[in-house]
């Protein structure tokens, strides 16, 4: 069953992304010029350490799913690097890239556009499997992987437009670990599905995780998902990202005034949670065509001030462990 | 994808409305229209083909065999006493069985012509949704060059550079006629390229080869075949209008094109002859164009014309 | 607005290029002018002397530019091979009764379509909405020219209404006018019956009938007339249908225009002459595509963004 012939990196991070940008560009008129880009991901940085999982929140638009698909290079970056295991996943070739995706799976959104409506169920867990590995006993592969998502072994012959919800994401999930990734990118797994399923697929994929050891990009607009099953959260904001930290200091103690924000608009279940006060987010999310100059959030920031408006701050590390790109942590003024 | 409502997509709003609106006896009536019709086409289509496969079984007799003594024999409907229930052309020939084996060569070239400019057509439209960039462009002002060309022309250039024979007939229509195929193929792949399942396939490392075939080409196999039988349809009448102009099928093999053509010069007289191929050309289009729209309401509701 | 008329243009420009050149390279490698139009006994010295007088002994390339400047710059197509007079003055006398031909059929097609339409529509699983669908499943299994020898047989040989060949007269027009329109209707009524029925289910005319506003209003002034813009779209690529059906209805009926010029002219192997009418076919349609995409561009202003 061990499909993975080439080394692995035993120290070092498992994805090491620097500076990612991806500008799609609008084209219009004669010879379809472009006149202008949307700044999908302007200049993102992250880690992701082995056994990891790095949660990455935002609401809808800010990027966060462009970077997931930009990882698997299902788009051609317009710059930036990911190290995969300390190789670049950017610059590769057809063939290497092929082979390093084998590595790195992704779920996606919709669980029934991402399953192709004319594949029987074990086609679509075990195509990769098979033509990648050769193994004549891939229907017993897939038979144990079905089981250990959660379906059951005679599902296997049956058509996506069969299952619910639910289920078509267990089949994707299933179809993701085929390949026994180092790396699954999870892309709002669950925001399509009703809230009493979210909570058992998001517990399968704690599980699945501890069982399989993978490494996890966990992307989605919910807080309350992802407190849940990161270990560290990286918040972002119209291609940026604006916040780092561990799982509980970002809760506990958010930094930047975006951060503070969504984790006030986050219904609290728990009594003894610390009450903040209560900030909610003025306006619309400015056009990624012209984002903002200086800081992409001074038009909504209710903190923010001049120097907001015309410089870009930078990520520091306001404490251990802890990165934050807002103005209000400049030493200059709050030192 | 996410459609699926059994009344085609662009209107069910109206048909539902309309469906309540109407006495049931009406739509009952329109059921069994649609049924009849449907089943008419492939009764058409059927005797089409047996007579194509079975020719020398149906035939009453020989289609090359000439009788100087029995020429423009009456045909039995019109008071004829022979034995040719359809009467005999200008040289004597039986016409019941120059009909029957003409069906062979349509439904051949037909078929064939098709499967010439669908294959170019589909792969180039596949390559170019696919892969977009010069290659798109490329198939795109392609497409739009060949729209402008007058069709029958050009098939009739090739024919006479290539020689007027029934496998230059097939490449000639073929050839005309990928641009159909492309352009439908073209703009669906782009559509399902977008697609988060072909995203995951791409995802999971397999080649474009394998996604282009396996993934996309598979889920546009249902609107292409119905756009294949109705392109059936008129390579049939065109390779009938082809051999009409001495363009196509040669004298002396049953060609219902050549038949029509050969028995104008007795219009005034002899009507049968050359109206019977004709109504043949008509029936057998009429019954491929009938099945195809039963494929189309069968396998993609989507496609449904109003 | 400006700036997608200028790139439908250029893009009309380029089609218009590769379609000259195609044809000019597909005939520039078929036609063999010297052995098929001079006589059996003529030497090579005759031969060069004839290549010479058309310029024949030039390379592709230069004879082809020679071509495209005189055609672009003083309309000159060069002289028929057979004929011996100038291509202009040929195309000159034809292209008044091809468009006759076209206009009278369009013009039947539209009084037809667009009643037939417009109620099938409005009154749909009546009698007149299966009459259209049927209408629409005949006509396009119907072979033109089989049409065109029914009608003669019918209305010239039987009843003698009307004249079965020739141009002088009205009476004339008729047959191949009906065989022709009979040839574009069913698309035609296809565009309306669909357009109107997308139409009146969209809320603004919901609104205009809650108003009160009078219903033969509504379906005119609101619905036709929105229904109309696919109507607009198409006619680009109907139109060449429409010069391939009159190539058809030409031969049938013995029709003195570019259709059946251009056949006796491939037939004859009179390549300027053909070469000419495949750019003019080809320029007809390429306007009429032109004239259809900003014709719809200026209705629908959503169309430019595409």
């Amino acid at each position: 069953m061990a499909m993975d012939t080439t080394e692995t990196t035993a120290d070092g991070p498992i994805l090491e992304v620097r500076d990612l940008k991806m500008y799609f560009p609008i084209r219009k008129g004669l010879l379809k010029r472009t006149v202008g880009h949307v700044h999908a991901v302007d200049g993102v940085n992250f880690t992701i350490q082995r056994g990891e999982t790095l949660g990455l929140v935002g609401e809808s638009g800010c990027g966060k799913s462009t970077v997931g698909r930009l990882l698997l290079r299902l788009y051609a970056p317009t710059a930036g690097e990911a190290l995969f295991e300390g190789r670049d996943l950017m610059a590769m070739q057809t063939d290497e890239l092929n082979r390093a995706r084998r590595h790195i799976q992704i779920i996606f959104q919709d669980p029934f556009a991402s399953l192709n409506p004319r594949f029987r169920v074990k086609e679509l867990v075990g195509e990769a499997y098979r033509l990648h590995t050769g193994d004549k006993d891939w229907v017993a592969y897939v038979a144990d992987l079905l089981g250990k998502v959660g379906l059951q072994a005679d599902h296997m012959n049956r058509y996506p437009h069969e299952f619910s919800g639910g289920q078509r994401q267990r089949i994707g999930i299933a179809r993701a670990l085929a390949l026994q990734p180092r790396l699954i990118i999870a892309d709002e797994p669950v925001s399509a599905l009703d809230v009493s399923v979210q909570a058992q697929v998001v517990n399968l994929l704690d599980s699945l995780k501890a069982e399989f050891g993978f490494s996890f990009l966990f992307i989605s607009h919910d807080l309350s998902v992802v407190e849940h099953i990161a270990d560290r959260v990286a918040v972002m904001y119209l291609g940026e990202i604006v916040e780092t930290a561990s799982d509980r200091n970002l809760y506990q103690d958010p930094l930047h005034p975006y951060t503070q924000a969504l984790i006030a608009a986050v219904p609290k279940a728990e009594a003894g949670a610390k009450r903040r006060r209560k900030e909610v987010v003025r306006g619309d999310v400015p056009s990624p065509i012209n984002p903002p100059s200086g800081c992409r959030f001074h038009t909504r920031c209710p903190r923010a001030f001049a120097r907001c408006r015309s410089e870009r701050p930078r990520m520091r590390e306001e404490k251990p462990d802890h990165w934050v790109a807002c103005h209000l942590y400049d030493e200059a003024e709050h030192g | 994808m996410v459609d699926t409502t059994a009344n085609g997509g662009i209107e069910p709003e109206r048909q539902d409305k309309q469906a309540g609106r109407a006495p049931i006896w009406l739509l009952v009536l329109r059921k069994a229209w649609q049924l009849r019709m449907g089943v008419f086409g492939f009764l058409l289509l059927a005797i089409l083909v047996a007579m194509a496969l079975f020719s020398p079984l149906i035939a009453t007799h020989d289609p090359y065999a000439q009788d100087i003594l029995a020429r423009l024999e009456l045909p039995g409907f019109l008071g004829g006493t022979s034995d040719h229930w359809l009467g005999t052309d200008q040289l004597g020939r039986d016409l019941y069985s120059r009909i029957v084996y003409g069906a062979r060569v349509s439904l051949m070239i037909g078929v064939s012509a098709v499967v010439v400019s669908a294959v170019i057509g589909i792969v180039l439209g596949l390559l170019a949704g696919y892969f977009g960039g010069w290659i798109d462009s490329l198939v795109d002002f392609s497409v739009n060059a060949m729209l402008a060309f007058p069709f029958i022309l050009l098939a009739m250039t090739l024919v006479i550079i290539l020689g007027a024979s029934a496998e230059n007939v097939i490449l000639a229509l073929g050839i005309s006629n990928w641009p159909i195929f492309a352009r439908v193929t073209r703009i669906e792949t782009r559509k399902l390229r977008e697609q988060e399942y072909v995203l995951a396939a791409l995802a999971q490392g397999l080649g474009h080869l394998r996604v282009i075939f396996k993934h996309i080409f598979a889920n546009l196999a249902a609107p292409l075949l119905v756009i294949a039988t109705v392109e059936i349809a008129r390579s049939i009448i065109r390779e009938t209008f082809l051999s009409f102009l001495g363009l196509g099928i040669q004298p002396p093999t049953p060609s219902w094109g050549v038949m029509l053509a050969e028995g104008r010069a007795y219009v005034l007289t002899v009507w049968w002859l050359s109206t019977l191929p004709g109504a043949a050309i008509f029936l057998a289009a009429l019954g491929i164009n009938l099945v195809g729209d039963a494929l189309r309401d069968l396998l993609d509701p989507r496609l449904r014309k109003g | 607005m400006r700036t997608y008329i200028i790139t439908k243009l250029l893009h009309a420009v380029g089609v218009a290029l590769v379609i000259s050149f195609v044809s000019f390279f597909l005939l520039f490698y078929t036609a063999d002018p010297a052995s098929t139009l001079l006589p059996e006994n003529a030497d090579d010295a005759d031969i060069a002397e004839f290549e010479k007088q058309f310029g024949l002994d030039r390379p592709m390339l230069v004879q082809y530019g020679d071509f495209l400047a005189k055609v672009v710059f003083q309309g000159d197509f060069g002289s028929s091979w057979v004929a011996k007079v100038l291509v202009g003055d040929l195309i000159g006398v034809a292209l008044w009764p091809t468009l006759k031909l076209a206009i009278a059929a369009q013009i039947i097609a539209a009084v037809l379509a667009i009643p037939l339409g417009i109620i099938a529509a409005i009154r749909r699983y009546s009698l007149v909405d299966n009459v259209t669908t049927f209408l629409v499943l005949v006509g396009q299994a119907m072979p033109l020219f089989w049409l065109g020898i029914v009608l003669i047989i019918i209305f010239g040989v039987w009843l003698k209404w009307l004249p079965v060949s020739g141009s002088d007269t009205f009476a004339h027009l008729i047959l191949p006018a009906i065989t022709l329109g009979s040839f574009i209707l069913p698309l035609n009524m296809r565009l309306v019956r669909s357009g109107m029925l997308e139409v009146l289910s969209q809320d603004y005319i919901r609104t205009a009938r809650a108003k009160g506003v009078e219903e033969g209003r509504v379906l005119m002034k609101h619905a036709f007339r929105n229904a109309a813009i696919p109507l607009v779209t198409v006619t680009g690529v109907q139109f060449g249908a429409l010069l391939g059906g009159a190539v058809v209805t030409e031969t049938v009926f013995s029709w003195p225009g570019l259709g059946r010029l251009a056949i006796e002219s491939i037939q004859v192997g009179d390549f300027p002459v053909v070469q000419a009418i495949v750019l003019i076919f080809g320029a007809f349609t390429i306007l009429a595509n032109l004239a259809a995409d900003i014709g719809s561009a200026w209705i629908d202003p959503r169309i430019r963004f595409d």
